[in-house]
């Protein structure tokens, strides 16, 4: 038995794995959420935005971690539509490029928000650090036109915009680099202005040491901070809620799976 | 670039030497473009083995850049919403990607049931934090701890937020990040002095 | 020693000098006028209203400034003002504050105002802070004041005469980026020592890396197999120092494998790294007098996507089963899905990546890891040139001292000494 277990066929880990996914999917168990100190931060940091500032938001995420990094950045969005804030976005990814669109069109209706009066798509711009750098004085020396090829000045809401200092507060949506790091390396180190984050549960860890500095005002970590702080926003039933009870039994079937291969690896040790 | 960083009147280096890098690796995509052409394509000429799947491969390439570069309804940029740009992106690639990035949580489960043994003591403090954060980090973990007696009342996931997401882990992190940065600084000094040379591929 | 001397000397006469600097827009209050002036190279271009008139009252509070017509009033908000510099004559100097936020996502603010030399046309400075006026001072010379928290501070002059200009100087260095600039000093300073001590000849010791001693294993492995080596050198761009101590190790790789005679297979995702690998490794065949095998379709582009370079390296490791596999350089997601593919194959897994996100991946799934720095070290350790193995010691050295800061910094912090704490302030 032991053997046999030993040189499972990891085709079978793998059925098992999707069962555990799929069924919570179908029969949700409704368990409640408890919101965390860092998410509870992040949301007041956002509600003590006062109306009418000025955010930016960096959607640098690709297709894989949308899952993640989405419902943030749409939570994000309903809380400051809600304040009357004006959002300018921008991506650091080419595949990013494309998410703030889908997220403003999901958003912007419910609020009567308006493209070039409330939001704004900067687009895409490789580089990088120096795209963030180059951004510093003036928005319009890396971008000067809007993503479908429309001069910045021609809009409203881009008057008051000159460099980073016109913004109140920089968020910053990312899976890796460029990301979170060199927003707080330029945005937060050199122009000082507030940053706060959401990253995969992957990168996580990474940003601990910015926000325990406080080079970051606050972070959502994964699906569960995405969960929290849509819960906070009052989104019912959103995407990461929805994916949230299946996150918890994986993660209760991997660590029966380590515990049975702790089991296995005691007893072979026992029978040599 | 290591001085414009410090010295105000020559701030303006950066930007001029960052359009020399997007002008250079805009080229170099045509570069990309070509090895694809050229390593599928005889692929495909010598109907090696699954050519098939070269000619899908560069099928698909040409279609995206003609749909990305020249498809597009009048009044309307080819990336714009509802072009054929915008169909390829948000149903196949999107759901390609998502797909890919997926079978990392079945890797992890394998990885997990062969990897993680406590064969020594630190393993075995791995393996307990990784109990921890796994399974109390979740509403289902966090559930069944208040179930709990007696240990019920502790609030568990502060615990792991405070102490070891943001005490031991972040430690952690820190020590690698100081190190790679040192490391990093070392390297950089090394290849603009041309001590280090071999990734030029020459002697 | 000399350059050190001459750089150094040159350094500190840069940056005693000056140059007059543009400024920008500065929003005044001056008497009931909420003052928008134009200021570039020293000279006001112009002077406009922006609210108010000599019936209007004009009132600071915590959120901003409220001027007040008859029945109507008008909020301009903190983000709607820049932080107004003090206007003064043109033959003085004000310094641009030092600002040292304490807690900038409440709004807090606590600034240092550096004031140089008399001002014998001003008169003096109000300022006011929840709408009361309050006086700092007349003059001063050097002196610094320091402001309270969690308010806008408006400033209003009052001039001796009706000339108004502003001059703001700053000098060529950065000077807010002093630390940053010691710290690369040394670092700087730590390697070209150890360089230079090893050049001379002096044993460095250095402590043996698995990962790397097992690089000849793997290679020679493959050649006993008869299967080609896989190298990865990772997603990132040319403009990473981790992709290119990858191709270093290729270089390292390359040779071993044009010597043992087995093919080498490179896919990428950037195509500068492409080029750059293929001349590495047709140069280490050359070099080994066996240029037939290397095939220059075998380092090829993949693509700039990391999912879809995950995948096609993966089908690649599939249907060639290369016999060991190194993965070295910058690795985001796909780093688990490339090792677990290439654990499938049977082959013997090297990697190394300064990505810490990525590092738990490839030590449950890899035979060997190159953790961080290691992977840095790889140039010196595997070519066992003195001058490379002198700057790894000068690392070593470099991050001794900065464990010795850390410590001093955690003991000055908790005996709030802030007098030593402003070397650690983040830049």
């Amino acid at each position: 038995m032991i053997d046999k277990l030993a040189n499972l066929d990891r085709r079978w880990i793998f059925v098992f794995l999707a069962i555990s996914v799929i069924l919570p999917l179908i029969w949700p168990l409704g368990l409640p959420v408890e919101i965390s100190d860092m998410t509870r931060k992040y949301y007041d940091i956002v509600e003590k935005l006062p109306e009418g500032s000025y955010v930016c938001m960096s959607f640098d995420y690709g297709p894989g971690t949308k899952i993640e990094c989405h419902p943030m950045a749409i939570a994000t969005l309903h809380h400051l539509f809600r304040k009357k804030c004006k959002v300018v976005s921008l991506s650091l990814w080419a595949e990013g490029s494309m998410f703030p669109r889908e997220a403003f069109a999901e958003v912007a209706p419910i609020y009567g928000a308006k493209y070039g009066e409330d939001y704004l798509e900067l687009g895409y711009s490789s580089g990088g650090e120096a795209i963030l750098r180059g951004m510093g004085e003036d928005v319009r020396n890396i971008f000067p036109k809007d993503m479908y090829g429309r001069p910045l000045d021609s809009f409203p809401m881009m008057k008051k915009v000159k460099g980073w200092n016109s913004f109140s507060l920089v968020c910053s949506w990312s899976m890796g680099t460029p990301g979170v790091a060199e927003y707080v390396r330029v945005v937060a180190g050199q122009y000082n202005r507030p940053v706060v984050a959401g990253t995969t549960a992957v990168t996580t860890p990474e940003a601990y040491p910015f926000f325990n500095a406080h080079q970051i005002g606050s972070l959502l970590g994964g699906l569960r901070g995405a969960c929290e702080y849509e819960l906070l926003v009052g989104i019912k039933n959103g995407q990461a809620t929805r994916g949230i009870e299946s996150q918890s039994s994986t993660h209760f079937f991997i660590a029966f799976l380590i515990i049975l291969a702790n089991i296995i690896y005691f007893a072979k040790r026992k029978e040599e | 670039m290591i001085v414009q960083f410090y010295v105000y009147p020559l701030n303006w280096l950066s930007d001029l030497f960052n359009d020399f890098y997007n002008i250079v690796l805009t080229f170099s995509f045509i570069l990309g473009a070509l090895s694809l052409f050229d390593v599928n394509g005889k692929k495909i000429v010598q109907q090696s083995p699954g050519w098939g799947y070269n000619l899908v491969l560069l099928i698909s390439l040409v279609i995206t850049l003609i749909c990305g570069l020249f498809i597009a309804p009048p009044g309307h940029l080819p990336i714009d919403e509802g072009t054929a740009f915008d169909w390829i992106f948000k149903y196949l690639f999107n759901p390609l990607s998502g797909a890919t990035y997926s079978l990392l949580a079945f890797y992890i489960a394998s990885a997990s049931f062969r990897a993680f043994r406590a064969r020594s003591p630190e393993a075995t403090v791995l393996l307990i934090t990784a109990f921890l954060v796994m399974l109390f980090r979740v509403p289902l973990g966090e559930h069944l701890w208040h179930c709990l007696p007696f240990v019920g009342q502790f609030d568990i996931s502060k615990f792991i937020e405070d102490w070891i997401m943001g005490g031991f882990n972040a430690a952690g992190q820190r020590a690698i990040m100081f190190g790679a940065s040192v490391g990093l600084i070392s390297v950089s000094l090394k290849i603009l002095l041309g001590i280090e040379r071999s990734y030029l591929g020459g002697d | 020693m000399r350059r050190l001397c001459l750089f150094l000397s040159l350094f500190l006469a840069l940056s005693m000098s000056c140059w007059a600097d543009e400024q920008t827009v500065i929003y005044r209050l001056n008497y009931n006028w909420l003052q928008k002036i134009d200021v570039a190279d020293g000279k006001v271009l112009a002077e406009r209203a922006v609210a108010g008139s000599e019936n209007s009252t004009v009132e600071v509070t915590e959120h901003g400034v409220i001027v007040r017509q008859g029945n109507e009033s008008k909020v301009y908000s903190k983000s709607d003002l820049t932080p107004i510099d003090l206007a003064v004559d043109s033959e003085k100097v004000i310094k641009s504050p030092l600002e040292d936020v304490k807690d900038k996502f409440t709004y807090q603010e606590r600034r240092h105002w550096l004031i140089a030399g008399t001002e014998t046309k001003i008169d003096g400075y109000n300022y006011w802070f929840s709408g009361t006026p309050q006086q700092i001072f007349t003059f001063g010379k050097n002196k610094i004041s320091v402001l309270t928290e969690n308010n806008l501070y408006i400033f209003r002059t009052f001039p001796k005469g009706n000339l108004v200009r502003k001059v703001s100087l700053r000098p060529i260095f950065d000077w807010t980026k002093w630390n940053n600039f010691l710290g690369v000093l040394i670092v700087a300073g730590c390697v070209f020592t150890c360089t230079s001590l090893a050049k001379k000849g002096k044993n460095l010791f250095i402590r043996e890396i698995f990962g790397l001693s097992a690089l000849d294993e793997a290679v020679g492995r493959a050649t006993e197999m008869g299967k080609p080596v896989l190298f990865v050198p990772g997603v990132g761009e040319v403009d990473s120092t981790q992709t290119m101590a990858a191709l270093s190790i290729l270089g390292y790789v390359s040779d071993c494998t044009a010597d043992y005679d087995i093919p080498i297979i490179v896919p990428n995702c950037s195509p500068i790294v492409m080029s750059m690998a293929q001349d590495i490794a047709e140069h280490a065949y050359i070099k080994a007098g066996r240029p037939d095998t290397y095939v220059e379709d075998y380092i090829c582009y993949i693509s700039g996507d990391q999912f879809g370079f995950a995948s096609g390296t993966c089908g690649m490791m599939v249907r060639e089963k290369p016999a060991a596999i190194f993965y070295m350089g910058t690795f985001l997601a796909e780093a688990l899905i490339l090792a677990e593919t290439g654990y499938s194959t049977g082959a013997i897994q090297i990697a190394g990546t300064a990505s810490a996100s990525q590092l738990p991946f490839f030590v449950a799934s890899c035979d060997y890891t190159l953790i961080g720095e290691e992977l840095y070290a790889a140039s010196a350790y595997l070519s066992k040139d003195p001058e490379q193995i002198g700057s790894l010691k000068g690392q070593d050295v470099a991050k001794a001292i900065i464990m010795i800061l850390i410590i001093l910094g955690v003991i000055s912090v908790s005996l709030h000494w802030t007098w030593i704490s402003c070397l650690w302030t983040v830049i």
